[in-house]
């Protein structure tokens, strides 16, 4: 297939020695540096590509074609992608190398791309005028057989594009870990940025002009429901990319999200991760809104997200985005402080298969396994793996005789068997409709609230997505289920272990979306995202009211950027979402004003609201909660029988935020901003209302002939009365000082307080890092060998946690010393980069300078880990 | 004594795996750089369970457990709503904590409840349940029955204790209010009991001492690192209880003091409180130098109504108390060895009578008493140390009681003199030596109120199994609830529940309380409208007030001792 294309380009030059001194961040990079010369490919080397490719459209821009060729070739080799080759091709073109461009158009088929009829007639045309060429050469054989474009000085083979763009027989994506950034329908044809190039004769070039769009770019399609640069969204963005997680080797996403500056993250046992946004972490945590290629995996029952259950794991994941702030001018109920949005290689994408086993100390275990392939029109990707997570510590000692335990693995945090299969029908240039599922089996231990320390969870999690895509209408349908068999873990002789327990959860999305763009005035590009949802709660669970309600949520959304000259937008956001529990309709406004100095600064300034709807655990509560005396109980129901016109409400919060980022230079980028967030109504574990004889009078009972216990008192849910004022800023820079060389680092400020309104007695809550700082290093070199380090710092907390006592459910403040993380992975490659064994080394330091940490004042010591992994990949 | 994470990491390590790969991962410090990291990671693995560790907060620590098996031999349940009425009730007390008449606690360790469901089930083919819920009972010749039940108590500290117990036949057992936490007339009580046989006989019981926890040097009990579990714990529950409860108002006070105390609901004596008389010479004027309370049985006759009804449903159609001889020295009989540590010519008369002090309310519920002459406004619970003042239970009169007779009958009234003497114990500690403080060492005429100063210290330091000294002065000031108590157990006190609007409640009016709605943590509670109310009876707010000294000057030179002051931190799981 690739035969007759030109060779494997030669090996990118030396980079000069001067730019190897910059290196100089750390002993440590500068050691690894030094294996950056030689050998074959980086890998993973999107950065680097994208320095290649922005270089190189630069000169081609310039009419500086030969060196703007060897650039493109360059970020190609590093990180094929078919634009990259249709450029080349376009660019051979106008040099008039014809064979050469046919070549490169043809590795641009290579991919499938939706525009391959208009492309086939391109390379017919050049054929054509190829052949009339050849014949005229024929007939004038004295004459100089091409345009003289080469360089004086220049060899055979040196001229750009006289070499293939893939080896003999590979496609772009066919190298380990090498996949076309975009799906192939995402940036097909030419866009307005698609600038045709004159041929220098005033001839119009054959097929259309270069691709200008920075294909390296990191784009998000969360903050606008629509892919953009970070540049254009309208909320601070961050993205975790596939180099990222692949040199880090971590296998946890909530641990990959803790490299991202204001991210809240917390191991609290082996299966429990909670993760937040500028504070207000807690055990299951609900204040962060996760998706899966935009699907919800929020957790309607308790609000929380179970990382552990998702149907993928990070093999599987393209990349990360996480959208600072609230979110719910787009996303509605739950995406309170912020929006993080799984997305995974598309069907088709990345390598056609490979497999990857790891095993670590404690019985750690990782293996996944993945096809991808396309066949005409229709691609698939199906993956399947296992994670074994263990406890960090486990909560009951050996020989214990005053529990009994429950029957699981007193070792296990986390396990996870899954399968997950995606598929892709191309109808048209535009459009195509998917369809697919994800399949977990799953087993969690993990820490509820109150009393519900040390829970576990075995059961099964299941999804069925379908969806529809073209240029302006977007639809899906998905059905999520959650079921599990569930109870405390553990608990004194002739206390409750809380069975049966069958939490369930059937939920059924459906979405319809508008994108277009229209002008109005002339100066006035309006871009319009709008869209209407419908979600189906069907829920139960023996700790809730038994006849739960169904619930029917609505939801209607509009997003206008109004841009002025790709220079000042202004985004205007507003959802309605009806909420059946409170029954009403909640409004969730956001503003934006993006100013762009340049193409690669923005300014952003922002305002929005968002609000969390109450869970269903926190609306239907229905569960006698037994007290340490055995025979009394306390009933947590989210209906109060002791006050009927009882109604929790909505969190709230209203945040601000101003930003600037800068992606000036291919050298470095960073950004910074400041929020300031308004949080109130805070939903939290109720204090105990005792009976009183006045409840008994009017008929409550002090008995519970259904648990056989004495009844003393009401519990359940309350909004806080005290109002949160954080302020904060976040400072995040990356440094590509050398191929090959990645540094980041990033700081967050929280600072919080409350207002507590006379009579209001919450106590004080310093639960979220004042400090919290991450610096990583990653390399790749040219030998093989990869990896990355990483050191993350947050200061001491103090935890104001409920408690239950004697006397019910009480505050009882804790405080958490201040840790750091030393996190590093190391790699090498082999057999043509088909294999790859590492090692990985998690928070290194446990108890070098003391106890290892806890990231909560219940949760387990976190320790140090030990994983070895082997991965093969076609 | 290795470190418990030690010995559990030891334990969990399997048998052949070598020493050294077991020890590598915690000396695999400062893995800082990638070189070492390989060699780490491939010697490091390890199949080791992980370490065990709880923080000090969290609940699952090791406690103690105790269980056993419930039989209950007595007549057939009631049922009601198609669920058999009542539960059996087992009660553990920390034996230095034991219920008067033995001890000074107010409350259970423990509360471990069997479910008539449960343990009548075998019995439910004799049972009718009616079809409209109503209740029904078995007709009085029914023939007892005997069944078997279990129970689990944890979790509990490391301590000796008694299992108390009794089947709450008419389900009016209610442990959130002290009105109804005690067995009533008809319930069947029992417990943990040595000597079974003899007590259905009619002899007094003998509760087992169950020892939960190992011993530690200081004599005290502590739960060791795997828990402490005891089990096979036998409850029997067989003797039908013939008393209701004391419930009791008073109804005058008698005092010829220069207290001159006139209002009933609040009864005040000065911290220096010193009798005029004290001598057995003199037994009417050393009867006139001691405030003394006239008790009614049940309620004043306005109150009647409300108290019958729910929320209270008071036992009061014919209350009355009923006397009777305490076994002070446990002998088995009652006798002249059976009388009141400061007079040999003084018999120890059930129901006993102890003055026991509250603790002060805090700034928020002080402002909420408004009326400090209507009696206590808000109710606090018993304070730390324990402080008791043991009242003088009186039949008629100081001679009356030293005649009293074999049998008397059940009286609508009783008589209780305020002793100016205080016991202060800080029952945490099993062995911190207890104070008796006695307000002045003579009476007014310089008669000595202890004569027998040594023989009272040993008779209290055997009633409370700690030594307890003597000392003279002034009395822990305060507030203090009464407490009528009989050899059963069943005991009432005042001020209680019905008298006081309490914890989420409000007062509404001058009789009726209303239930707070909204959170406690927050400023909208609020008593609306549509909020469940009940009737506040008056004659239960009654107080007694140790009040300021009359002589500042003494109580300066003989201080309340400190043991009476101590506060110990509030206990927690």
């Amino acid at each position: 297939m690739a035969q007759g294309r030109p060779h494997p380009p030669a090996p990118p030059p030396r980079l000069p020695r001067r730019t190897r001194t910059a290196a100089t961040f750390s002993a440590t990079a500068l050691l690894l540096a030094a294996t950056l010369y030689g050998g074959s490919a980086l890998a993973d080397a999107r950065t680097d590509a994208r320095r290649h490719f922005r270089a190189g459209m630069a000169l081609i821009e310039k009419k500086q074609l030969v060196d703007g060729i060897k650039e493109l070739e360059l970020a190609y080799q590093l990180a094929p992608h078919p634009n990259v080759a249709y450029n080349i091709a376009v660019a051979q073109a106008e040099l008039g190398n014809l064979e050469l461009a046919i070549g490169a158009y043809g590795t641009y088929l290579d991919s499938k791309p939706p525009d391959q009829a208009e492309v086939e007639g391109t390379i017919q045309k050049l054929r054509e005028k190829l052949a009339a060429k050849r014949a005229a050469a024929e007939a004038k054989p004295s004459e100089t057989p091409e345009p003289a474009i080469d360089k004086p000085g220049e060899k055979p083979g040196d001229k750009p594009g006289d070499k293939p763009i893939d080896k003999p027989g590979e496609k772009p994506g066919d190298k380990p870990g090498d996949k076309p950034i975009d799906k192939p329908g995402e940036k097909p044809v030419a866009k307005p940025g698609d600038k045709p190039v004159a041929k220098p004769g005033g001839e119009q070039p054959i097929g259309g002009g270069e691709r200008t769009d920075d294909i390296y770019e990191e784009t998000v399609v969360t903050a606008s429901r629509a892919a953009q640069s970070p540049l254009d969204s309208p909320s601070s963005t961050t993205i975790i990319t596939k180099q990222d997680i692949r040199l880090s080797g971590i296998t946890r996403i909530p641990e990959l999200l803790r490299r991202v500056a204001g991210m809240d993250v917390m191991q609290i046992t082996g299966g429990d991760e909670n993760v937040s946004m500028r504070g207000f972490n807690s055990r299951l945590a609900n204040k962060l809104l996760v998706l899966v290629n935009g699907r919800s995996v929020y957790n309607d029952i308790l609000g929380s997200t179970f990382w552990e259950t998702l149907t993928i794991d990070v093999d599987q994941v393209e990349r990360i985005e996480v959208v600072r702030g609230p979110g719910s001018a787009l996303y509605g109920a739950d995406a309170f402080s912020g929006v993080v949005n799984i997305i995974t290689i598309a069907p088709g994408e990345g390598s056609k298969s490979g497999v990857r086993v790891g095993y670590g100390d404690h019985q750690q275990g990782y293996a996944s396994g993945w096809v991808s392939g396309r066949d005409g029109d229709f691609s698939y990707r199906a993956s399947a793996g296992y994670t074994r997570y263990p406890r960090w510590t486990r909560e009951v000692a050996p020989g214990r005789i005053d529990l009994k335990v429950a029957d699981f693995d007193q070792n296990l945090g986390a396990e996870n068997l899954r399968i997950d299969l995606r598929t892709e029908q191309r109808l048209s240039k535009d459009t195509a409709i998917s369809l697919g599922g994800g399949y977990s089996r799953v087993a969690l231990d993990v820490y509820g609230t109150g009393p519900f320390n040390d829970y576990r969870l075995k059961g099964d999690t299941l999804d069925v997505t379908s969806a529809f895509r073209s240029k302006h209408i977007n639809a899906r349908v998905y059905y999520s289920r959650l079921a599990v068999t569930s109870g405390v873990d553990y608990a004194y002789i002739g206390q409750s272990l809380y069975e049966p327990s069958h939490p369930t959860q059937n939920s059924f999305d459906a979405e319809l979306g508008y994108t277009g763009d229209f002008k109005l005035p002339a100066v006035l590009k309006h871009t319009v995202n709008a869209g209407v949802g419908y979600r189906f709660k069907n829920i139960s669970w023996e700790y809730l009211e038994k006849d739960t309600p169904n619930e029917h949520h609505g939801s209607i959304y509009l997003q206008d950027a109004i841009s002025y000259k790709n220079l000042a937008t202004l985004v205007v956001s507003g959802r309605l979402d009806y909420v059946p529990y409170l029954a009403r309709v909640v409004p969730s406004p956001r503003a934006s004003f993006i100013l762009k100095p340049s193409d690669r600064q923005a300014v952003r300034v922002s305002g929005s609201t968002a609000f969390r709807s109450p869970t269903f655990l926190e609306s239907h509560l229905a569960l006698p909660i037994q007290l340490p005396l055995p025979g009394a109980e306390l009933i947590s129901a989210s209906k109060r029988e002791d006050d009927p016109n009882f109604k929790l409400q909505p969190e709230q919060i209203t945040a601000v935020e101003a930003s600037y980022l800068n992606q000036q230079s291919d050298l470095f980028e960073f950004e910074v901003t400041a929020y300031y967030n308004r949080v109130t109504d805070l939903v939290a574990l109720a204090v105990n209302r005792n009976n009183t004889l006045s409840t008994k009078g009017a008929g409550l009972p002090g008995y519970d002939v259904d648990t056989g216990r004495y009844n003393v008192g009401f519990g359940g849910w309350a909004n806080q009365c005290d109002t949160y004022n954080v302020g904060g800023g976040e400072l995040g820079a990356r440094v590509y000082p050398v191929e090959g060389l990645d540094i980041f680092a990033n700081y967050a400020l929280n600072l919080s307080s409350q207002d507590r309104p006379t009579g209001c007695s919450v106590p004080e809550d310093k639960r979220t890092s004042t400090h919290k700082a991450n610096v990583g290093v990653q390399v790749r070199t040219k030998v093989g060998i990869n990896g990355e380090l990483t050191f993350h710092y947050q200061s001491a907390q103090t935890w104001n946690e409920q408690v239950a006592s004697l006397a019910g459910i009480n505050y009882q403040p804790y405080t958490l010393p201040a840790y750091t993380l030393v996190n590093a992975r190391i790699g090498y490659r082999f057999f043509k980069d088909k294999m790859e064994a590492s090692a990985t080394v998690f928070n290194a330091l446990a108890d070098v300078f003391g106890e290892a940490p806890q990231m909560h004042p219940f949760g387990n010591r976190v320790g140090r880990r030990f994983m070895g992994f082997f991965t093969y990949s076609l | 004594m290795l470190p418990p994470h030690v010995t559990d990491q030891a334990m969990n390590a399997p048998s052949d795996a070598p020493a050294r790969s077991r020890r590598s991962l915690p000396r695999a410090r400062g893995a800082l750089t990638f070189a070492p990291l390989l060699a780490l990671a491939a010697g490091a693995f390890s199949c080791d369970d992980p370490a065990h560790f709880l923080n000090a907060g969290q609940a699952g620590g090791p406690k103690g457990v105790l269980e056993g098996t419930v039989t209950y031999a007595g007549p057939l349940p009631c049922t009601e709503n198609q669920h058999v009425v009542g539960a059996a009730l087992m009660l553990i007390f920390d034996v230095r904590l034991l219920p008067p008449p033995e001890g000074l606690g107010t409350s259970a360790a423990s509360l471990a409840v069997t479910p008539g469901d449960k343990l009548f089930a075998s019995l439910k083919g004799h049972l009718t349940f009616n079809a409209d819920g109503s209740r029904w009972c078995p007709a009085a010749n029914t023939p007892p029955v005997t069944v078997s039940g279990t129970w689990a108590a944890a979790p509990l500290e490391g301590a000796t204790y008694e299992v108390r117990g009794f089947y709450d036949h008419d389900g009016n057992f209610d442990p959130s209010f002290s009105i109804s936490k005690l067995p009533t007339k008809g319930d069947i009580g029992g417990g943990a009991i040595d000597n079974a046989a003899d007590v259905l006989v009619g002899k007094a019981p003998i509760y087992r001492k169950i020892a939960l926890g190992e011993l530690a040097t200081d004599g005290s009990r502590y739960i060791p690192e795997t828990g402490a579990h005891i089990s096979g714990i036998a409850v029997t529950l067989a003797l039908p209880l013939p008393l209701d409860t004391p419930v009791f108002y008073t109804k005058e006070v008698l005092d010829e003091t220069p207290s001159a105390n006139k209002n009933e609901l609040v009864v005040k004596m000065p911290s220096d409180f010193q009798l005029k008389t004290f001598s057995a010479l003199d037994p009417a004027n050393t009867e006139k130098s001691f405030i003394r309370m006239k008790l009614g049985a049940g309620v004043p006759k306005e109150e009647a109504a409300a108290a019958e009804l729910p929320p209270f449903g008071l036992p009061i159609k014919s209350a009355a108390f009923i006397y009777s001889r305490q076994d002070v020295n446990s002998d088995g009989l009652t006798d002249g060895k059976d009388h009141i540590p400061d007079s040999t010519q003084i018999p120890s008369l059930f129901p006993l009578a102890f003055f026991t002090k509250l603790n002060e309310p805090d700034a928020a519920q002080k402002a909420a008493n408004k009326n400090k002459e209507s009696g206590v406004e808000v109710l606090t619970n018993q304070a730390y140390p324990v402080i008791v003042m043991q009242g003088l239970t009186l039949y008629k009169s100081l001679l009356g009681t030293a005649l009293f007779p074999a049998k008397v009958d059940p009286q609508s009234e009783l008589t209780v003199a305020l002793r100016p003497a205080a016991l202060c114990i800080d029952a945490t500690s099993a062995t911190k030596p207890a104070v008796l403080v006695v307000s002045q060492e003579k009476d007014s005429k310089g008669n000595k109120i202890l004569a027998d100063e040594k023989g009272v210290s040993d008779a209290l330091s055997a009633q409370f199994g700690r030594k307890v000294t003597v000392q003279y002065g002034c009395l822990p000031q305060g507030t203090y609830a009464l407490n009528l108590i009989y050899g059963t157990g069943q005991a009432w006190t005042v001020p209680n529940e019905a008298g006081v609007c309490i914890g989420r409640e409000l007062e509404k009016d001058k009789t009726t309380c209303c239930a707070l709605q909204g959170d406690a943590n927050q400023s909208q509670s609020t008593c609306e409208s549509s909020a469940p109310t009940r009737a506040r009876l008056d004659s239960q707010r009654g107080i007694l007030v140790v009040g300021p000294p009359t002589d500042p000057a003494y109580c300066v030179k003989h201080p309340t001792p400190d043991t009476c002051t101590f506060i110990p931190p509030t206990p927690t799981l």
